[in-house]
């Protein structure tokens, strides 16, 4: 069977190096100028070099994203960054603008470019017109089914890529301007203020309010997750699977890269679709991590109200996030400390390629080897009594209510 | 100087601008555009442009919305119906398999890019224009300085919005029925064009429509200002949208009779029940 990509987000050095570790074969990050997600930590140029280095090393590839749909303004300068990507060894630049392919192929001809999915490219004769265009990999509208992206990848000459878990924007990308118009805060240059997910109360035209003044109207898609379909995208010819979010944190990559890793792993070798069980326990481990509820997108059809969220927004993470795991002795492991662990506590090791280290905390002690009960203050080392033997940089995390 | 050309998404407001002299109109059958709500079919779009055929007019046909893999041949055969009607002078596209179809059909009618947003530099519209558009719609939400410089190169390529409720998003969803399900209530609220949504902490109007085809939802306000307009006159068109308002209104802002701050144009905001005149980005 064939195999697919696994594409990674990362905001950061420290979490592109997880997403490496976790079994990612390529990253995707912003630099600090033309992406479009301006809150994530991005890279500057020196960081880009450093973790393109690490990367190679691995064999996984490095994507940039100059998603960035340019004003007047924005255009100096582009020529320059897209050159010095090129000669960083960047394996692909992500671009949501006609012009910024032109200007990528006129400066950068060694980058691939791939079209984001902020172009919204919906069907085959699109994806033709841009391969035509130079355009080496499209990344699809979220808005597609499996049976759309089955007649795409029939017809398609050039790679596509698919989103396969993450946030879903309620509107297609990059045609909406919702935060432009009521914030000031322009959406396709990196500002989104995802005024969408904001309460509305919604009128007819004689102001006779039709919404439950307590369960206003929203715009707020669940985030995708797309385990039930990665069967298939392999199938269809799929080149590669995104997962979204550069501004999530270090162990939300960790987890959700290793188990769409061990997904993909799994179906490839067996050439079968996941059963029941096992899309259940990849389901539990996703939400280890996960702190939204979950749909499976456009993939099985136009989604109904079910995928949208109109009053809570979180979902019950089921484990927390308290440490990375920093030395091992004959008694257990130390821990460098994210989150608060306290005696009783139940912890899962995990790390690149191996989770399901459990312990319970019965004894610890703090930097000076003191016995606590409570350990709260982050960064400090805490040592913990155990006979599981996790491994150095494993990353620890709480069985929620444990 | 600049076409001003009259978006309408309802075969029964063409009479009041036919009568008052207006020859250049944007109109497409629904399904096919990202503004209609029912009311232009097949029939009545033939019919539109026959009678403005008849007035000495011209039409461009509006098709701007995106298209699904499984619709492409539906839009196929759309353009190809318009690509050998009379009267057409061009076809306005949001969703670039229009420009393949053209390339592969050696279809003659000129095609202008129309996206709503994208088209926000020289640097696309350029990029644009070398893959074969003819002209393109300049981006809504974008600094009026922008526009002015855009317009120095490019002008006799770009058609800009000049007037009306601006698009804010589009989405594939029906959110109004998905919400009426969520809340329990047996409404259809598809193809209307009365609704407006109220962002919980500020009085302001949004339109909404949802279609068969998604929904979409307008700005809080209609642009309108004849000082900045008058010095976009390097456009090849003004664009003028009629939706929502009734043709009085257009008619007073098409003729630049019309203030701004004139309580005359709260009347667009008193439709919804709100008198707020809300700044006009461009002034940002």
């Amino acid at each position: 069977m064939e195999t697919i990509e696994l594409l990674a987000p990362c905001g950061d050095i420290e979490r592109a190096k997880v997403a490496v570790d976790y079994g990612a074969d390529a990253i995707y990050l912003g630099g600090t100028s033309f992406s479009l997600r301006s809150r994530a930590s991005n890279f500057s140029l020196d960081d880009i070099r450093s973790i393109v280095d690490y990367a190679h090393q691995h064999n996984v590839k490095v994507h940039v994203t100059v998603n960035m749909i340019p004003h007047q303004s924005d255009i100096d300068g582009y020529a320059t960054y897209l050159s010095q990507l090129q000669s960083l060894g960047v394996d692909a630049i992500i671009v949501a603008s006609l012009g910024v392919i032109q200007l990528a192929r006129k400066v950068a001809p060694k980058l691939q470019i791939h079209l984001s999915t902020q172009a919204s490219v919906l069907n085959h004769r699109s994806v033709d017109l841009m391969a035509q265009y130079g355009v080496d990999r499209v990344v699809l509208g979220r808005e597609c089914t499996l049976k759309d992206i089955r007649s795409i990848c029939t017809h398609s000459k050039i790679e596509i890529e698919t989103f396969i878990h993450g946030g879903m924007c309620v509107n297609y990308s990059g045609r909406c301007t919702l935060s432009n118009f009521m914030t000031g805060r322009d959406a396709n240059r990196g500002g989104c203020a995802q005024s969408c997910r904001w309460k509305y109360h919604l009128y007819d035209g004689s102001n006779h309010e039709l919404s439950d003044p307590n369960h206003l109207f929203s715009m707020s898609a669940k985030d995708l997750c797309g385990l039930d379909v990665i069967y298939d995208l392999i199938h269809c010819g799929v080149s590669s699977l995104k997962i979204e979010g550069r501004m999530k944190t270090a162990y939300y990559v960790a987890t959700v890269v290793q188990t769409y890793r061990n997904v993909i792993d799994e179906i490839t070798t067996s050439g079968k679709p996941l059963s029941r069980d096992r899309l259940m326990y990849y389901q539990q481990e996703l939400k280890k991590a996960e702190n939204r509820p979950s749909a499976s997108g456009f993939y099985h059809g136009l989604p109904d109200h079910s995928t949208l969220l109109y009053g809570v927004n979180g979902a019950g993470v089921t484990h927390d996030f308290v440490g990375v795991v920093k030395a091992l002795d004959d008694h257990g492991f130390t821990m460098e400390l994210r989150n608060v662990v306290e005696s009783g506590d139940t912890l899962e090791c995990f790390g690149p390629g191996h989770n399901g280290f459990f312990t319970m905390v019965e004894t610890m002690q703090d930097e000076n080897g003191m016995p606590v009960s409570r350990a709260f203050r982050p960064m400090s080392l805490i040592h913990i009594d155990s006979m599981v033997r996790p491994q150095i940089n494993d990353m620890v995390r709480k069985v929620d209510g444990s | 100087m600049s076409i001003k050309r009259l978006l309408l998404t309802d075969s029964k407001d063409l009479q009041p601008y036919l009568d008052n002299g207006i020859n250049h109109y944007l109109f497409g059958i629904d399904g096919y555009t990202t503004c209609g709500y029912g009311k232009i079919n097949i029939d009545t779009f033939y019919a539109m442009v026959q009678t403005i055929v008849n007035h000495g007019g011209d039409v461009l046909v509006l098709a701007n919305r995106l298209i699904h893999e499984h619709e492409l041949d539906d839009f196929q055969s759309y353009l190809s119906m318009v690509e050998t009607m009379d009267g057409i002078e061009g076809i306005v596209v949001g969703d670039h398999c229009a420009l393949w179809l053209n390339h592969k059909y050696h279809w003659c009618k000129p095609l202008i890019y129309a996206p709503d947003t994208l088209m926000a530099s020289t640097l696309d519209i350029e990029a644009a224009l070398s893959l074969g558009y003819q002209s393109v719609q300049i981006a809504n939400e974008i600094q009026y300085n922008d526009v002015l410089s855009i317009l120095e190169t490019y002008g006799k390529h770009c058609m800009i919005q000049t007037f009306g409720y601006l698009k804010s998003s589009m989405s594939a969803r029906h959110l109004l029925t998905d919400y009426m399900d969520e809340i329990n209530q047996d409404m259809v609220l598809t193809n209307r064009n009365d609704l407006y949504l109220v962002e919980s902490t500020r009085d302001r109007h949004m339109p909404i429509v949802q279609t068969p085809y998604g929904t979409t939802i307008y700005t809080d306000y209609v642009r309108y200002n004849p000082d900045m307009e008058n010095k976009m006159d390097q456009a090849k068109e003004h664009w003028i949208s009629t939706l929502f308002l009734d043709p009085t209104t257009v008619l007073s802002a098409l003729n630049q009779t019309a203030d701004p701050t004139d309580p005359l144009f709260d009347c667009i905001y008193w439709r919804h029940g709100s008198t707020i005149v809300k700044e006009e980005p461009w002034k940002r």
